[in-house]
């Protein structure tokens, strides 16, 4: 801008200064006429006293003749006349052909020849006269002997007549010439006045043409630069205009950033509907977002901007930092609450001849945009989980599945018995907080061995908030409200399955009524899966077994009388799965052997039982009995770990399930320490436990060696669980371990004709 | 590397990798196709940055910021103290970007995200050896 205004103002400059050069001009000028003035004015007084100066030659000239004839001393009048008769002829000499001077009083003035032709004809015919003139006084002047005789017989001494001759002769030629010469000089005074009035007159008439001159110069200067800087207003205000029309129109809110962050002058007009306010100016940008965004974003995006004013730093390499791309906002909407947005800021530097001048900030509200990509998302998640639903429930055995929901069902019905139960005090609160963790972490376990991952992740999902509520220094009534909700959540997920679940039935059955499914040999689609422990039912299920959905659809109990044996087969291939996804997502590698879990060979009663504490005791030796590979390999083991389930009749007439794995075995050391870091021992107690009470301590609810938990480890319940269904049964837990080598469980059952129908 | 380009001319600029994952040290060195720019040494923490930087002067350093024994932000620092017209890329993820902003504010000049990719990658380079 500064170099446009310069360039405007040059022209003016320019004039100007022509115009100063003018007028210096004409005052030269003037200064020059004037001073021929000067001289001028000297020539006229000059040639008036030539005339009087020739007046007085004669008076002289007279005189001398007067004292001659009187026979008075006649050297005074001589010198007198000798005197004037010089001046004029050195003056008159002088007018001629310029030189110096001698005036009438002995004083010497240069004189500038007279340089008109009339002027020098005058001087001319003076001149004529003076030299007739001179030629006779001469004589008298150069006389220089004695005049009178000193004897009285004679008057004069003969050189005296001589010159009293001379004098008369003189007297005759200057009455004749002396008129002539007081005349011409007299003509030449006139002549010279009238010289310089006209030179006055031209004089009045250069400086009349040179005011008129500058005047015109002044009018076309005012006029020309009066139009080009108006149509450059003109234009400056239409550009100004047009941009604020665009500041107006634009969406995006634009501003400018200085260097100690405060908000230009000149803003978009989006900027108010954004901001929610009219007034920008001087303000600070800090100010601009400490309302609307958190503390940590708001330290960060100053840094950031704080960046852009840095030479080092290469703005496009950047942008990717910039914390308020995207950033949510949240602006008070004037009745207590507020409202989110979600807005985009950017930021490019305005640099002019290579220097740093403004940050141009654009805002742009991507509210919309944001809530769809969220929209759009959430709808794919939801499509891809109902699709993982599917595929999970095509790929679970239907009898498996249905014994799942029937159980599931159970414990939701327990959870919310549990939510019911009044409790006053924080032992009741903390009690309720366990049952309700051992009834999720069951579902949670069953669900992850069928391969439900959804049901699975919705599980983990109800245990990260019971987590939570674990962490809490105090727990009242009002906590377990969340629980509810995440409780309904749950249930409408189960629904889903049950939902699918008929759906499947549905489909299956009409398939079977179409001539073509008919004309196949019905036992093909109608014969239950039989499948020998340890095949991967994962691989097979198919809407072949659906007809057992179908059946088990309408009456779950008498599916779960008719097809037990399923129960069990599928047990063993539940385990094996759990174990490869387990495996498979901590990079370990793991043999499963199962002994005495088939479908026989577990009294009905333990069933329910068996089959929590058997995948809790598999989840437990994967992921922390058995090591990685790696870690295996420089402990001289081979890499896959063996891990074997066995569940014997024992000689009493009761059930041992022996649970054993070659892995790292129990540290005590170490879970003395995790349980003195989470609050469930003091530090003394710890140093006074033997490894066999310090062993007992991962039985307790809130015990986890994971620092940080995940869905499958960290919680702190799967041993929890299993001791309290052992109590239930009335058995015995027992554990023992050699660290680095091996972890043995074995649970001791009673009798199962002992139990009542617990299961 | 180091040997390779010993006997060519001094020409070009130097690079030096500064990670302390060897998985990205040897990414960055296989990807970078520049003309002009050449690799002279690899450094998996800041103490041995210093060291190697005293020893080599890189024109141009790519910087982790997390690492052991010293971090990128006062790697970054004392490599500018160093050498006031070194160009250094902050290669890190974008999980913590006031930390990334932190080393910017010491001196580092721009900022690739990981992962990236090998054009990903050269284009910064590119971009930091033009300049603004």
């Amino acid at each position: 801008m500064g170099g446009r205004e310069a360039g405007q103002y040059k022209g003016i400059i320019g004039a100007i200064g022509l115009f100063m050069v003018f007028v210096a001009g004409v005052f030269g000028l003037n200064f020059y006429m004037a001073e021929r003035l000067t001289t001028d004015g000297g020539g006229v007084t000059l040639a008036g006293e030539q005339s009087m100066l020739a007046e007085r030659l004669m008076k002289n000239l007279m005189m001398l003749e007067g004292r001659l004839v009187a026979g008075d001393p006649v050297e005074d009048a001589q010198l007198a006349l000798r005197r004037a008769a010089g001046s004029f002829d050195s003056i008159l000499s002088a007018m001629q052909g310029g030189g110096n001077a001698t005036g009438p009083a002995g004083n010497s003035v240069f004189l500038k020849p007279i340089s008109t032709f009339t002027g020098q004809g005058l001087l001319q015919d003076a001149s004529r006269s003076w030299e007739i003139f001179k030629e006779a006084l001469d004589p008298v002047l150069a006389f220089d002997g004695v005049v009178y005789a000193e004897r009285s017989s004679e008057f004069y001494t003969p050189a005296g007549a001589e010159f009293t001759g001379l004098v008369e002769s003189a007297v005759k030629v200057g009455s004749a010439q002396i008129e002539p010469i007081i005349t011409a000089m007299r003509r030449l005074v006139r002549h010279l006045e009238a010289e310089a009035a006209n030179r006055v007159a031209q004089l009045r008439l250069i400086q009349g043409g040179a005011v008129a001159v500058a005047l015109a110069l002044f009018v076309f200067i005012a006029v020309y630069f009066g139009r080009k800087i108006s149509r450059e207003e003109r234009a400056a205000s239409q550009a100004r205009q047009e941009t604020d029309n665009i500041l107006k129109t634009v969406s995006e809110g634009l501003f400018l950033l200085d260097k100690n962050m405060n908000i230009g002058s000149t803003h978009s007009q989006a900027m108010e509907r954004i901001f929610r306010k009219k007034s920008f100016a001087d303000s600070k940008f800090e100010r601009m977002l400490r309302d609307i965004v958190p503390e940590k974003t708001l330290k960060t995006a100053l840094d950031f901007v704080g960046l852009l004013w840095t030479d080092r730093v290469n703005a496009r390499l950047v942008k990717n930092l910039n914390p308020l791309s995207e950033v949510e906002v949240h602006f008070d909407d004037g009745s207590g609450g507020f409202e989110t947005q979600y807005l985009q800021f950017d930021f490019n530097r305005v640099k002019q001849d290579g220097k740093l001048l403004h940050i141009l900030v654009t805002v742009t509200d991507v509210t919309q945009r944001v809530l769809l990509a969220r929209e759009l998302e959430e709808s794919q998640t939801q499509s891809k989980e109902q699709l993982d639903l599917l595929l999970s429930i095509l790929h679970v055995e239907p009898s498996q599945l249905l014994a799942f929901l029937e159980d599931t069902d159970t414990s939701m019905k327990m959870v919310n018995t549990i939510l019911k139960e009044p409790a006053r005090d924080e032992a009741a609160f903390r009690s309720k907080l366990d049952g309700i963790f051992r009834q999720i972490h069951s579902m949670k376990g069953e669900a992850a061995a069928l391969g439900l991952g959804t049901v699975e992740h919705n599980a983990h999902e109800f245990e990260e908030l019971l987590n939570d509520m674990r962490g809490r220094d105090r727990l009242n009534g009002n906590d377990f409200l969340p629980l509810a909700v995440r409780l309904d959540h749950l249930f409408n997920h189960l629904d889903q399955v049950r939902d699918l679940v008929s759906r499947l039935a549905e489909l299956r059955m009409a398939i079977q009524n179409t001539p073509v499914e008919a004309a196949r040999p019905p036992h093909v689609a109608a014969v239950p899966d039989f499948r020998p422990a340890g095949d991967n039912p994962g691989q097979t299920a198919n809407l072949g077994t659906a007809g057992e959905v179908a059946e088990a659809g309408r009456s779950v109990s008498m599916s779960l009388g008719t097809s037990q044996s399923m129960v069990s087969g599928g047990l063993v291939g539940a385990l094996e799965n759990l174990v490869e996804r387990i495996a498979g997502e901590t990079g370990k590698k793991v043999q499963l052997q199962c002994k005495g879990l088939g479908d026989s060979e577990i009294p009905s009663v333990y069933r329910k039982a068996v089959k929590e504490m058997a995948v809790q005791f598999v989840r437990n030796a994967v992921i922390h009995g058995i090591e990685e590979p790696a870690a295996r390999q420089s402990s001289g083991k081979p890499d896959a770990g063996r891990l074997c389930i066995a569940f014997n009749p024992d000689p009493n007439g009761g059930h041992e399930m022996v649970i054993e794995d070659d892995g790292a075995g129990l540290d005590a050391t170490e879970i003395r320490s995790k349980a003195v870091a989470r609050g469930l021992i003091g530090q003394e107690e710890a140093d006074a436990m033997d490894n066999g009470r310090a062993f007992s301590l991962i039985f307790r609810a809130g015990f986890s060696t994971v620092d940080e938990a995940n869905k499958d480890a960290g919680r702190g319940v799967g041993l929890d669980l299993v001791r309290h269904r052992v109590r239930e049964l009335g058995g015995r837990l027992r554990l023992s371990s050699a660290k680095g080598r091996r972890t043995e469980f074995r649970v001791t059952l009673p009798a199962a004709d002992s139990q009542a129908d617990v299961a | 590397m180091l040997s390779r380009n010993r006997t060519e001319a001094d020409a070009g600029m130097k690079m030096m990798i500064v990670d302390d994952s060897n998985i990205i040290r040897r990414k960055i060195e296989r990807s970078t196709e520049l003309d002009g720019v050449r690799i002279i040494g690899k450094a998996s923490n800041g103490v041995e940055a210093v060291h190697l930087f005293e020893k080599t002067h890189p024109d141009l350093v790519t910087m982790d910021i997390t690492m052991p024994e010293m971090d990128g932000i006062e790697c970054v620092e004392r490599l500018v103290d160093l050498k006031p017209d070194v160009l250094i890329l902050v290669v890190s993820a974008l999980s913590d970007k006031s930390t990334a902003i932190e080393a910017l504010k010491k001196g580092a000049n721009g900022f690739l995200c990981k992962p990236f990719t090998d054009k990903q990658l050269n284009q910064a380079l590119a971009e930091l050896i033009r300049g603004e």
